[in-house]
This record gives structure tokens, sequence and C-alpha cells, in this order.
């Protein structure tokens, strides 16, 4: 079974979540229940850092979606950062490349 | 525990008998990447197929379509055709209104997704894509 493994970090007060694996219906949850602790804790802006991402589906997307409409509210935002052609791809099919502000890397979001 | 049955023949077929559970979705990208890997199709197009495959069997476990999947992968030609068997009656309202990638973006991926009525009110998909080597 393929899993994903969810670190933690922070990078000038800013939390980052880093996502290393494979990302479907079986493991979007856990990212889901990653951002949701953060935002629980009052952490409204985050950074996800996707460039240890092998495969992600529409699972992933909704859980990143559901995470942008949970922190909106609050003044908050979720930048990506996410460079690997294949995971771009269904962001760019699905329109949520223009929903997202998406950087290269953790450095090139402005803090 | 999977029925993991992969035998390949002349024709390069793969069979895969797995249950409909989401933890085993990552074992049928698993083998028919490794294949196609190993017949040196362009990894994009993998990529594609890959997700084509997770969208379309997420999609079948939301709207319970089937308790075990029957797959039938079969490579000739530069032509791999999945064929998904043994799914339950056609339910258009689950399998289409479910919150995954909808079919009209699951076509854009590969040549062909062919849903047709099988036999005892039973459904096969078809999905069908014609790759480019490196």
């Amino acid at each position: 079974m393929v899993d994903i493994k969810i670190d933690l970090r922070e990078v000038e007060k800013l939390p980052v979540i880093e996502v290393t694996g494979e990302v479907d219906v079986y493991t979007a949850p856990k990212l889901k229940s990653r951002i949701l602790s953060l935002i629980d804790n009052q952490q409204y802006s985050m950074i996800i850092d996707l460039n240890g991402v092998d495969f992600m589906d529409s699972s992933g997307l909704g859980v990143l979606v559901g995470g942008l409409k949970r922190v909106g509210p609050h003044e908050g935002s979720i930048a990506l950062v996410l460079n690997r052609p294949n995971i771009l791809k269904i962001f760019k099919i699905t329109g949520l490349d223009k929903v997202f502000k998406i950087y290269g890397s953790v450095e090139e979001v402005p803090k | 525990m999977a029925l993991l049955k992969k035998s390949l023949n002349k024709n390069q077929a793969i069979n895969l008998k797995i249950p409909a559970e989401p933890s085993f979705i990552s074992l049928v990208r698993l083998v028919v990447a490794a294949h196609l890997r190993e017949n040196s199709v362009l990894e994009e197009e993998i990529e594609d197929l890959k997700l084509v495959l997770s969208e379309f069997l997420a999609k079948a476990i939301e709207a319970r379509l089937t308790d075990i999947f029957s797959l039938e992968i079969t490579f000739e030609k530069g032509l791999v055709t999945i064929l998904v068997q043994d799914l339950e009656e056609f339910k258009p309202d689950e399998l289409f209104n479910s919150p995954y990638l909808n079919f009209e973006a699951i076509s854009k991926l590969i040549d062909d997704f062919d849903l047709t009525l099988g036999g005892k009110q039973r459904i096969e998909v078809k999905i069908t894509k014609r790759f480019n080597f490196q």
C-alpha cells in the first residue's frame, strides 16, 4: 500500500506542510487532517509544499480547495509550492492553477 | 488481502482482482505504470493513465458498483486497453455526480472511454489509450 508522509516546519513564522508520496482517495484524509489541525490552532496562512508528491488525483485537489475555503473568511491564504509537471497538469485541467498561488520553491513565497 | 493474479502472455495481458477499497487503488497504478515503463512508454502518458484509473476507480467505489474490481489490462502495438468488468447495474446519478474529476476531463487524457451494458445487467468499462514511446 502506498502512503504519504506529512511533515510540518516553520519558515519565518509561517507553517509549511511538506507532503511526500501519493495523494489519492486513500491518503487525502491525512492531508486534510493536518490542514484542519493548523486551522483549529488559528493558523490561517500556510504553505503547502507538494514538490515531494509523486501522484495526486482530485481527492487531493478537494482537500486543498476545502482548506482554501476555510482560511478565506479569516483573510488567510494557502500558497502551494509545486513544480512537478505531472501534478501541475491536474491543476491546469481543473482550472485550479488560477485559484491557487503556485510557486516553484518555499523561498519564492512572499512571507 | 488482495487477490492478485499477474499473468503476462503473448499479448501482454495482466489480470487483476482487487477489493474495491481506496487503499488498493495505488496497487493498480503501480502495476500498470511498472509495465508501461518496462515498455518504454513516455512518462507523461503513464501519468495520464494513472490519473484516469484513479479517478474512475474512486468513482466506482463511491458509487458502490462492486466489492471486487476485475481488471483486464492488455498491451498491444502501443495500445493499452483496460477493461473493468462485473460492475453492478449502472447507477448514473452515483457515477456521474461524484466529487471526483468528471468524465469530460477524464476523456481528454485518453483516446476512448466506453461504458457498455454487460450480461445480467452488469456494466463493463473500457479505457483505451494509444501510447508514444521514448
